[in-house]
């Protein structure tokens, strides 16, 4: 059990002789005067934000769950987590980078929780860690399977990773699939992996602009490139193999269907490249219901992915059949939702006929 | 070498071919690596992983001396991480298809 609303408020709310606040004084009263629970309480504290407003002459608290960052510094090393720049409690500092790790963790925690009421990376308040500034001209951002890690870039193809939110969102993502029991990474499961967090990366990016199916990029890694570069992003779930086209990087080799779906023994069987084949089934999906693509689109995928049903090996079949189900469980058999996720799913050559077998 | 993966799932290769008189120092670079030992497991997600070939040619055997390794970017230690920096520091990037 958790105190949402933290003792030493209570005793001073309790404590007020306002004429107007006297029911709410009693409340705080009853409540400080209500037997402390025996069990141990976690060893973590819960933060949260509270609203303090007065409706009428009561005054109304109201408690919102609230992220615990850390950012720290590998300051060109490659050793973690490096040294802590800036807690949740600490104003912004000089270093750019720093704050917009810290900016894309809070804009990532507000997605979960007021997209799903989802209170972080395990849904219980779990700090969120990040290191930034890690080795030397470091072209990556990566999970390390406890915390959210990122390169700076080498300033000729990649600018850094911490402008984008997207990519914030994405790696924070790997950190809730792991919770939810993970999808192992490697071929099919590794993709889906994969596809899940650049799902949740640009709803979380979608989720902080206000933006409907229509209004959206649908680009991953928006801003990571430097401007050499001819691309716009890593990835696009709207047109999976559009989203750069350089001389030095080649071509995005990204597919949107299972006829495109490619063997590889690099990158973990193509994690990377055949998401593009789930992340496309979502756009298909999340535009044909339209609105907002986190509400009906994206809660089929949270749902889905956090019901704790999909096993490790998960398939994309598998993981169809599962959203299909999520969606007619959540809007009805006949529903708009379920049959945009059907007719998704089909679209893209995962369901449906003479479907090739790949592990 | 090649590496692939990562968050942007790009593939660089580099390779190196040393002059004869530099073959000494690039033998014991890769005798020292562990080529036989399993390679560790993925960990967490979009790290990059190494695909790693070193072929030695002498005058006495027209037949290469081939070895191979993939590894994960956090099984770079050692014997490996020192190959790795040298053949980026002295070699030369190349296209990933040239590889395979």
């Amino acid at each position: 059990m958790h105190d949402i609303v933290p003792p030493y408020l209570l005793a001073r709310i309790a404590a007020t002789d306002e004429a107007h606040l006297a029911h709410a004084a009693d409340a705080a009263k009853a409540t400080l005067a209500t037997p402390r629970p025996t069990v141990p309480r976690a060893a973590r504290p819960q933060r949260a934000t509270l609203d303090l407003s007065v409706d009428g002459g009561t005054l109304v608290a109201q408690a919102t769950p609230a992220p615990d960052r850390t950012i720290c510094d590998a300051k060109g090393t490659q050793s973690l987590p490096g040294t802590k720049v800036r807690g949740e409690d600490d104003p912004a500092v000089e270093d750019r980078t720093v704050n917009e790790a810290f900016d894309g963790l809070g804009d990532t925690y507000r997605f979960y929780w007021g997209a799903y009421q989802r209170d972080s990376i395990d849904g219980a308040g779990e700090a969120l860690l990040a290191t930034v500034h890690y080795g030397q001209d470091y072209d990556n951002a990566f999970w390390n399977g406890e915390q959210m890690v990122f390169g700076d870039g080498d300033g000729q193809i990649f600018a850094g990773f911490t402008g984008s939110l997207s990519v914030i969102a994405h790696e924070l993502t790997h950190g809730v699939t792991q919770a939810a029991g993970g999808l192992d990474y490697r071929n099919q499961p590794g993709a889906l992996n994969e596809s899940i967090s650049d799902v949740f990366g640009v709803l979380a990016e979608q989720y902080r602009e206000g933006q409907s199916v229509d209004q959206a990029s649908w680009l991953v890694g928006d801003g990571i490139f430097t401007s050499r570069v001819k691309g716009r992003a890593l990835r696009s779930l709207k047109e999976p193999g559009t989203a750069y086209d350089d001389p030095v990087l080649g071509k995005d080799p990204q597919p949107a269907t299972m006829s495109g779906y490619v063997e590889t023994a690099d990158d973990n069987g193509g994690v990377h490249i055949n998401s593009g084949i789930p992340n496309h089934a979502f756009y298909l999906a999340a535009t044909a219901i339209g609105g907002s693509a986190w509400e009906q689109a994206g809660l089929v995928w949270y749902k889905t992915l956090t019901a704790g049903s999909l096993s490790p090996s998960t398939t994309f079949a598998e993981f169809a059949a599962a959203t299909a189900a999520t969606a007619a469980a959540e809007y009805g058999e006949d529903s708009k939702e379920a049959d945009a996720v059907r007719s998704a799913w089909t679209r893209v050559g995962v369901i449906g006929a003479n479907v090739p077998a790949h592990g | 070498m090649i590496r692939s993966g990562g968050i942007a799932g790009m593939r660089r290769a580099w390779r190196a071919e040393p002059a004869p008189a530099d073959a000494p120092h690039w033998v014991a670079l890769i005798d020292d690596c562990p080529w036989d030992e399993p390679a560790p497991g993925p960990i967490g997600a979009d790290q990059f992983t190494w695909r790693i070939v070193a072929r030695c040619e002498t005058r006495e055997s027209a037949v290469a001396d081939e070895r191979a390794a993939s590894l994960p970017d956090h099984g770079l230690q050692g014997p490996w991480r020192a190959l790795v920096e040298e053949v980026r520091a002295r070699g030369l990037p190349v296209s990933p298809d040239e590889i395979g």
